[in-house]
């Protein structure tokens, strides 16, 4: 078998690019398949992506302040399409202001959301945590 | 003795044949016959036109064969009927549907997702003769992709599958369709929005030689020939590619083949001519062939009427509707008719506008202007042909089109926007026709002999 694939990519009107090639380039380098969709993506985009790549896990970034907006939902339309399984990831400016991270997580949370960080999460504390997530779903790395 | 050759086609309305002198190296248009097609025999009209233009008697052609080569297009049974069934509309399905046009195909049912014992009913009531079977990049998605399998290769489907999905699951799904006539290709989409079309192209021209030429006299054909046809779109596509590789200067263009039943639409540019918008979905390739089966002069003038009606912005230059609406009525009663008063003649070229109009337009990619915290940007999504600077119109009915502001006026009819997204169509492009109806006799030719595309381009005249 191939190694696992990840769907990676910024949601909404959100074109900040620089940190979503920095993930594209660690995880690639970590030995993951990256299908990094880029800046403006939508809900269904990522969902389409991660159907078709058969992904266990979904990426989410949002920089731009609206990420509460645009996240709601993506678990439930997860769950229409028989991708009830998959891992949620979202990290970055995910809230205006300055809220604590540990408010925005449970809010995230509460949305379906796996996993929250926030704009200076460690990546290799990230990956760790990845291969744990992905072992209790029953793939081996 | 190759200094003469003939080069034929059969199937659409006409068929018609050219024959070549090849002295000054390329090909030189010595006689041209073309006869209506003889559906219900193809041998019958096309043994005609070779006889003629070899100016010997049918049977003289038959037993004493010429000598002279016929490199020959057919689009028998209206052009290579293909079904898709993929997994995802907007990325394998879509994919499939690019692969089917790009290689000459007529699209009679799509199918996502998951396959019911219904569904696959609906399929063979299309009468495909060939499934194309994609979904998954590889390494990726594989549970209904094996189940699409299953159902088909469990169907009473009797005619052949093209499979060009997950790779990774290639053989289990050769297994399940080892019932039918099945040929495996490598992944149209093997990493998630590239296409890989040419395998999968290359596999149904074969399947139109191996399988689909049995029909109505085309093995006759094959007989006396000596040689196998091309299917008539595949063949357009070579000259269309060729002049591509080989005639730079000539530039990005569009070309548009009209017929009575359906509307052909080459685009050979880049996916993307604005380096400042983001593209959203799948990258569309390079040489894009779509194919409009209800946007037609003829045998499709009632569905183009109500294309029309639904999508016109603006009536300068339109006569009254109901006259448009009587006289697509009567041609459709009457698909050979040609106009002959000076009404009738505008009626046509109404319909002959719109046609191209709508062909391109739903050819092309849209761009939707959004508001980000980073100001306005423009969202892609398909192919932009707003640079394209070439027209060129071939056809029947296009041959004969000389209305030179005929891109300006479709502008003001339908407008460039489809709700608020702006459709990326070619803005001023310089129209060329090919006024002597050639390329279809150029097509086949190509790879053949040299030159072809140089020929080609040098018989269009700019409008």
């Amino acid at each position: 078998m191939g190694n696992i694939n990840i769907v990676l990519g910024v949601i909404g009107f959100d074109c900040h690019s620089v940190g979503n090639k920095i993930l594209e380039h660690f995880f690639t380098e970590k030995g993951y398949s990256v299908h990094n969709l880029g800046v403006m993506v939508s809900q269904e985009e990522f969902i389409n992506a991660a159907i078709e790549t058969a992904a266990p896990i979904i990426m989410v970034s949002s920089l731009y302040g609206h990420g509460e907006i645009d996240c709601a939902g993506l678990r439930e339309k997860c769950i229409e399409k028989g991708l009830e399984d998959i891992l949620l990831y979202v990290g970055g400016n995910l809230v205006v202001g300055k809220t604590p991270l540990e408010q925005v997580e449970s809010k995230f949370r509460k949305m379906g959301y796996d996993r929250v960080f926030g704009p200076d999460a460690d990546l290799e504390a990230v990956d760790s945590i990845l291969r744990v997530d992905l072992k209790e779903k029953g793939f081996s790395l | 003795m190759k200094d003469r050759v003939i080069s034929l086609d059969t199937g659409s309305t006409w068929t018609k044949g050219a024959l070549w002198s090849l002295d000054g190296g390329k090909p030189e248009l010595k006689s041209y016959f073309r006869t209506p097609t003889t559906t219900a025999n193809l041998a019958d009209g096309a043994l005609s036109v070779a006889s003629h233009l070899c100016s010997v008697s049918r049977e003289d052609y038959i037993k004493n064969h010429t000598g002279i080569p016929v490199f020959w297009t057919s689009s028998a049974k209206g052009g290579l009927a293909i079904a898709v069934v993929g997994l995802v509309p907007d990325l394998s399905v879509e994919l499939g549907r690019l692969a089917a046009w790009g290689s000459g195909g007529r699209i009679t049912k799509v199918w996502p997702w998951v396959l019911t014992n219904q569904h696959m009913d609906e399929i063979i009531a299309s009468k495909p003769d060939i499934i194309l079977l994609t979904g998954g990049t590889d390494g990726g998605h594989e549970k209904n992709v094996i189940h699409n399998a299953r159902i088909i290769g469990e169907s009473t489907y009797d005619a052949s599958v093209i499979y060009a999905g997950n790779s990774y699951i290639a053989s289990e799904v050769e297994k399940l369709l080892e019932t039918k006539r099945c040929t495996v290709v490598p992944n149209l989409m093997p990493d998630l929005g590239t296409i890989n079309e040419v395998p999968c192209q290359l596999a149904i021209r074969q399947e139109f030689l191996d399988n689909i030429v049995e029909g109505r006299g085309l093995l006759q054909l094959v007989d006396v020939f000596g040689r196998k046809p091309l299917p008539t779109p595949s063949a357009m596509l070579n000259l269309v590619t060729t002049i591509n590789e080989k005639c730079p200067d000539f530039g990005d263009f569009t070309l548009i083949d009209m017929g009575g039943a359906t509307t052909d639409v080459y685009s050979i540019c880049p996916a993307q001519s604005d380096d400042s918008v983001i593209l959203r979905g799948i990258t569309e390739p390079l040489i894009k062939r779509s194919v409009e089966g209800d946007l037609g002069m003829r045998v499709s003038a009632r569905s183009l009427w109500e294309v029309i009606v639904k999508s016109m912005k603006s009536a300068t230059g339109l006569p009254s509707l109901e006259q448009l609406k009587e006289w697509t009525e009567h041609v459709l009663e009457n698909t050979e008719l040609l106009p002959v008063t000076h009404t009738e003649g505008d009626l046509d070229r109404i319909l002959a506008v719109s046609a191209l109009w709508h062909s391109v337009a739903r050819h092309s990619g849209r761009i939707e202007q959004v508001w980000t915290s980073n100001g306005k940007v423009g969202v892609q999504r398909g192919k932009d042909l707003r640079k394209i600077a070439k027209v060129v119109l071939t056809g029947g009915w296009l041959a004969r089109f000389s209305n030179k502001n005929f891109w300006s006026q479709a502008r003001e009819i339908f407008g460039c926007f489809e709700n608020d997204k702006e459709i990326l169509i070619p803005e001023k492009p310089d129209v060329f026709t090919d006024a002597e109806y050639l390329w279809p006799l150029f097509a086949p030719l190509v790879g053949e002999i040299p030159m072809v595309e140089q020929a080609a381009l040098k018989a269009l005249i700019k409008r």
